[in-house]
Formats: structure tokens, C-alpha cells, sequence
């Protein structure tokens, strides 16, 4: 968007309402086969959106480069832990969760949100991390988690913008419905790849979200 | 940056004409009819073909007409949409929305 001529600040602003509808379309997928239906998902979804209205209101007060630093190492780790541990997000674990195990997690879910709220590169991609090792989730049912989340930091994020008036709305609505198609048919695609496979594509996807973070953190 | 009928390819007048054409022909079709009483008498199927034959030639005699897209050229729009679909569709199987769209 910034390529064509759309100014930076109405591109992040358009784009964030478009997610809207990527995430909608992706849930949406996931929706169909019920493997979303966990219980913690309404309290995870309550802390995103308290954290991402506090990342957004500490949008001019953190240091952004510093942190996308700490994320980007922290999103290796999350590779190097994938790799090393090879059963995470594979098979769905049914022994129960530990209660200090589930705080952990909905402690990490609060801080990526407020994260999430002001800088969005890897949340979503730790977010996935989170939701596999600490709630016992397969990859596909965190991406189709994250994708909750992400729909409801979108719309804080957009509700912000919007009374800003820096939202391009014509545009955001004709690219969220591209991008609703594109959801739905990635999640469909998610569905029938081996697991396997969706794990390799995801611990490919975290080491190149994190090169290309350091790379423009450390040439800022 | 407007867009005119001048300026632009069949193709993407084409496209232009269908992303507006819906709303358009029903403003010119009720227009139509609080203007011209003549139609009141005729079949609600033949009024309407004739308010949508009014339309296309007031499109062919008014070429600002097509300037329905303020901010942006259609070209560009259509790049736009098949960048954000193919995206959308990796951003979900890999997990990280943020892989391809965090400026």
C-alpha cells in the first residue's frame, strides 16, 4: 500500500481493518470443524483486548526498536524450542493443564496483547507458540485460536484509528473481503496439511519473521 | 488521482463499470422514474430496461461518470486485492499474519 502512494499512517491504519476480515475468514475455516471450542478461549479473548487498548495507549511511550530486538530473539527461541522439542503442537495432549502451567500462559497472552497493541511483528507467531505449549494446543488449533484473538486486537486497534480519522474505509472493506476469501481458503489449506508439514512451514515462517525484524530493528 | 474514461484500458473500465454499476443503475432507475411520468404507464420489467438503457448512454455522453474511485486508480486497486488474497492465504497456514503485512 505504502509502494502505491498511500500515505504510511492511513496504509497501517486501512490495513489493520483488513486483518479485521483475514481473521474472520480464517476463524471462520477453522469454526467449521469445532476444534476451536476451548474453554479458555474466553478469558484469553477478554485479556487481548484489555492488552491491546493499553499497548495502544502506550504506543508513543515504549521503546519499539528495543522490544523488536527482545521479540525477534525471543521468536528464535520459540524455532529453536520447535525444533528441539519435536512433539509440541503436534498431537493434541489431553493430560490436563496445571494451574500454574495455564497462569503462565494467560500471563504471556496479556503481555503479547499489550505488545501486540502498539507493534503487531510476531505477535501472532508467538501467540501460537503460547497457546501450543502452555494450553496443550495442536498448530492448527492455535493458528485457528490466534486468529480469535487477532479479530478482537484488529478491532480495538481500528476503533483507535478510526477516531483519528486515518482509516480509508472504501479501501479497507474492498481489501477485507479479499483478504476474508484469503483467510478462509488458508485455513482450509491448514486443515488438510499434514501437521508435520504445518509444523515446519511455521518454525520456517518464525526464523524469517525474525530476520526480517532484526534486520530492520538493527538498520533503524 | 480520478479516474476518466480517457485514461484507462477497456478492461479496467470494464471492471470499473461493474464495481459501480449496481448502485448507479438503481439512482438513475428512481431518477428515472420521479422525472419521467411517461414510464409510470409502461410494465415495471420494460421501465426498467429502458431506465438501464438510459443509464449506458449517459455514461457514453458523460465520461466524469466513471470517476467513481477518488483515491485511487482501478489498476492499482486490483494489484492491491490479489497482493492482499495470496497474503491472506499464507499468513494463515504459516501462523503469522505479521510475516507479510506489518509495514
Amino acid at each position: 500500500m505504502i509502494q502505491l502512494g498511500i500515505e504510511p499512517h492511513i496504509a497501517v491504519a486501512t490495513n489493520m481493518l483488513a486483518l479485521i476480515f483475514l481473521s474472520a475468514g480464517g476463524f471462520t475455516s477453522f469454526w467449521k470443524t469445532a476444534m476451536v471450542l476451548r474453554r479458555e478461549l474466553p478469558l484469553m479473548t477478554t485479556l487481548t483486548v484489555g492488552g491491546s487498548v493499553v499497548g495502544a495507549l502506550l504506543l508513543t511511550k515504549v521503546p519499539i526498536r528495543f522490544l523488536q530486538v527482545v521479540i525477534a530473539f525471543a521468536m528464535i527461541a520459540v524455532a529453536v524450542f520447535s525444533v528441539v522439542k519435536r512433539d509440541i503442537g503436534m498431537t493434541r495432549n489431553q493430560t490436563p493443564i496445571l494451574m500454574r502451567r495455564a497462569f503462565v500462559g494467560y500471563v504471556l497472552t496479556l503481555a503479547l496483547a499489550v505488545y501486540g497493541g502498539f507493534f503487531s511483528g510476531g505477535y501472532v507467531t508467538m501467540l501460537t507458540a503460547v497457546f501450543a505449549v502452555f494450553f496443550h494446543m495442536t498448530f492448527v488449533e492455535s493458528i485457528a485460536a490466534t486468529k480469535l484473538m487477532n479479530l478482537f486486537s484488529s478491532v480495538v486497534a481500528v476503533s483507535i484509528f478510526a477516531r483519528r480519522g486515518i482509516v480509508d474505509w472504501k479501501l479497507g472493506l474492498i481489501l477485507g473481503a479479499a483478504m476474508f476469501l484469503g483467510g478462509l481458503s488458508g485455513g482450509m489449506i491448514a486443515l488438510k496439511m499434514n501437521v508435520a508439514w504445518l509444523r515446519r512451514v511455521f518454525i520456517i515462517a518464525v526464523l524469517a519473521l525474525a530476520a526480517r525484524m532484526l534486520f530492520v530493528a538493527l538498520s533503524a | 488521482m480520478n479516474v476518466a474514461v480517457g485514461d484507462q484500458e477497456p478492461s479496467v473500465l470494464s471492471s470499473l463499470m461493474l464495481v459501480d454499476s449496481f448502485q448507479r443503475c438503481k439512482t438513475i432507475y428512481q431518477e428515472t422514474f420521479s422525472i419521467g411520468p411517461v414510464l409510470d404507464g409502461l410494465p415495471d420489467g420494460l421501465a426498467r430496461d429502458l431506465s438501464v438503457i438510459a443509464w449506458f448512454q449517459q455514461l457514453g455522453t458523460n465520461p466524469r461518470l466513471y470517476d467513481v474511485w477518488q483515491s485511487m486508480p482501478i489498476a492499482k486497486l486490483l494489484i492491491l486485492v490479489a497482493v492482499f488474497f495470496l497474503t491472506s492465504i499464507v499468513s494463515v497456514v504459516t501462523g503469522a499474519t505479521s510475516l507479510i503485512t506489518v509495514p
